[in-house]
């Protein structure tokens, strides 16, 4: 199969697309998005919940540990 | 592209400005669109991945480089976010049916036609974005380097990569010649 051949299938199966507009007014949604309140992705609540989680454990496993860097604080 | 804006309005959109914001969207927001719809080949989506663009453009806009273009500069966010959509929607069973508005048949098979969507869709998004630009919109490869912001070599063995597997997807669907 030739490259020309693939480019041939391709402008077939995918004509262009040009010279098209927004079928609405878009900057409605452009200003909600900005005025949205963050949110959290995957990562954020990984890291959270690992914090959360390692402490606790440490509270459990090193009670004293923890008094002793309270009392440097 | 449009032509670039003054100096004076991209201070102000670097600063927050929202009026500076709204006359830049204004300014750009149709030649985005259509560069997102080459890419992405949906009407629809591309309207979603309009506001992605804008919006991840405000949110970095403490990062612009006023010496740059800011043309350039909205049509690397604008490939990146429809890249991203389109590995949102690389899972989805529906895609032929979201790309059927713009793809209207003109081979004799319409079979044909689906099959290469199919096969075209398989491509990992980045493949996607750069044959969609150079075979299907056949931009010179320096204008996709620019917009993807990658070295010209990179795109050229991109493109090859594509093809090898495009081809090697198609013969695997009995499309062979």
């Amino acid at each position: 199969m030739s490259d020309d051949y693939v480019k041939n299938l391709l402008h077939s199966a995918f004509p262009h697309a040009d010279s098209r507009e927004p079928s609405r007014d878009l900057w409605p949604s452009v200003v909600e998005r900005i005025q949205a309140p963050p949110e959290w992705s995957p990562l954020d609540v990984y890291v959270v919940v690992s914090v959360v989680a390692g402490g606790t454990i440490a509270l459990v496993m090193l009670p004293k540990a923890l008094l002793l860097l309270a009392s440097q604080l | 592209m449009p032509n670039e804006p003054d100096s004076d309005l991209l201070k102000r959109f670097v600063q927050g400005d929202e009026e500076a914001f709204r006359l830049l969207f204004r300014q750009f927001e149709v030649e985005i669109y259509r560069w997102i719809l080459r890419i992405v080949r949906d009407p629809s989506g591309a309207e979603d991945v309009v506001v992605e663009t804008f919006w991840r453009a405000y949110r970095a806009r403490a990062r612009f480089d006023s010496s740059r273009s800011f043309g350039a500069w909205m049509r690397v966010i604008a490939t990146n976010a429809a890249r991203d959509h389109l590995r949102a929607m690389r899972p989805r069973a529906s895609w032929v049916e979201t790309t059927d508005e713009i793809a209207q048949s003109v081979t004799a098979d319409p079979g044909i036609d689906e099959s290469v969507v199919l096969a075209f869709r398989k491509l990992a998004p980045k493949l996607q974005v750069v044959a969609t630009l150079a075979l299907i919109e056949e931009l010179p490869y320096a204008e996709i380097a620019d917009a993807l912001d990658l070295p010209l070599g990179t795109v050229k063995s991109s493109v090859f990569r594509a093809v090898q597997k495009l081809r090697k997807e198609l013969a695997r669907m009995g499309i062979r010649r």
